[in-house]
């Protein structure tokens, strides 16, 4: 399937596995499914967007363009993956300091002259500011992704697993929507008649499956781009810190 | 009603609501004191062959656990209820459910509501099992009291459990005293 880009090229590309390599670079060659890039720039969109928005606040009415010319520019570049190094840091601390530097040199080059970042009214605190809106957009993105595939998969037939779908209903019921919009969980009594639950046990298995299948999905969208095992780990572990210091700092 | 939309949801999520997310490994959210009559009248309900097939057996002993739910299926003994309340249920049967209560009272968190619907259903197949209790476990008499003394003093017990298990220790109250030996001999 080809793909035809606002700058007239024909691009038929495959998003490079995005896990490290050993030599610790991201592979520098791509492949051919568009439809799996697209997949992937769209989900990064979002936090860079929000990155970009509350870096750089003088550049809101360009946005956009200067992230399609970023994603056009660098990540849809042969070869640029291959600067990724997973010695200097995270995937996407790499994602934001190359859009950072990429603004910079762009707007110099439009000046003709080195941009100072004063000029863009980029200071200490717009990064901060940057920093947290990219991280938060970044938990976000994260988990829309791991919660779709868990529905999905509790939605996907399986042989001897009738009662696959009661798995996503138990956590959205009990655990999902409680988070998300404040209600009280679901009572047991209504829960069970609700779903047609024939036991305790069988409600008390249906949690703890939920909470694994959550926690694998969430293992390998995370898989997706930072190496498996404890990078993944110390990745998750991360964001659960970021997200939980964040919530903290917004309730002061 | 509306289809909840989790995507669209977390998308709006705060930082607090994202971080409770990401920790649900983490969360001690089953289920609350509060669910315990519910939990008990629907383990009362529950369909025998439901649970008691939930446990992996292997080879001749699942081959006797089918047949011992044949069985029961047979003289409709169909729910725990069925099966508490029959005039003479079958030891096997028994003997099934108690193994299945036991293991399930391994298996839950300490304290939880789960342990305490398991541990109830563990006494109350002993009692049922009335002079032949100590074929189905070790058990002393006493000990058995004690966790029937337990359970009557859960406030989520409803009166016919109650009744139940004060029968049952009469029962057993009464072999004791049939099993020592008169004064004077």
């Amino acid at each position: 399937m080809k793909k035809t880009t606002t700058r007239g090229l024909e691009e038929d590309w495959q998003w490079p596995a995005t896990g490290w390599s050993d030599s610790g670079h991201l592979p520098s060659t791509l492949g051919r499914n568009v439809n799996r890039l697209n997949e992937l720039i769209l989900r990064y969109q979002a936090p860079l967007k929000a990155y970009l928005l509350a870096a750089f606040p003088r550049l809101v009415n360009e946005a956009d363009e200067l992230l399609q010319d970023f994603t056009e520019d660098r990540i849809l570049k042969e070869g640029w993956l291959g600067k990724a190094d997973r010695q200097r840091g995270r995937f996407r601390d790499f994602l934001k300091i190359s859009l950072k530097n990429f603004i910079r040199d762009r707007l110099s080059s439009r000046a003709n002259a080195p941009v100072s970042l004063e000029e863009l009214e980029y200071d200490l605190a717009s990064e901060a500011g940057g920093e947290e809106a990219f991280g938060l957009e970044w938990g976000r993105t994260i988990l829309a992704e791991v919660l779709t595939r868990m529905e999905q998969d509790c939605q996907t037939p399986q042989k001897n697993q009738p009662n696959r779908p009661q798995i996503w209903d138990v956590f959205r019921l009990r655990l999902l929507q409680p988070i998300l919009e404040g209600a009280q969980p679901v009572g047991y009594q209504e829960l069970v008649s609700k779903l047609g639950i024939v036991s305790p046990f069988a409600a008390q298995n249906l949690l703890a499956t939920a909470k694994r299948m959550f926690e694998r999905h969430l293992n390998e969208v995370i898989g997706e781009y930072e190496a498996a095992g404890e990078a993944a780990k110390d990745e998750i572990e991360e964001l659960k810190q970021f997200l939980a210091g964040l919530s903290r700092k917004k309730t002061h | 009603m509306k289809r909840f939309d989790s995507k669209a949801a977390v998308r709006k999520g705060t930082a607090a609501q994202l971080s409770q997310i990401l920790d649900l490994g983490g969360r001690a959210d089953g289920w609350k004191e509060q669910d315990l009559p519910a939990m008990l009248q629907h383990q009362f309900a529950a369909p025998l062959d439901f649970d008691l097939r939930s446990q992996e057996l292997a080879g001749g002993e699942a081959r006797s656990r089918e047949k011992t739910l044949t069985g029961a299926a047979s003289i409709r003994i169909e729910t725990f209820r069925d099966l508490l309340n029959h005039p003479a249920p079958p030891l096997e049967l028994l003997k099934l459910a108690k193994e299945f209560f036991k293991w399930r009272t391994q298996a839950c968190k300490k304290d939880s509501p789960e342990l305490r619907i398991a541990y109830l259903f563990y006494l109350l197949t002993l009692l049922a099992a009335g002079k032949h209790a100590s074929r189905l476990s070790s058990l002393s008499p006493k000990a058995l009291l004690k966790g029937a003394k337990w359970a009557l003093e859960q406030s989520w017990i409803d009166v016919q459990t109650r009744h139940f298990i004060l029968a049952g220790c009469e029962r057993l109250i009464d072999l004791a005293s049939a099993s020592r030996p008169a004064r004077g001999e």
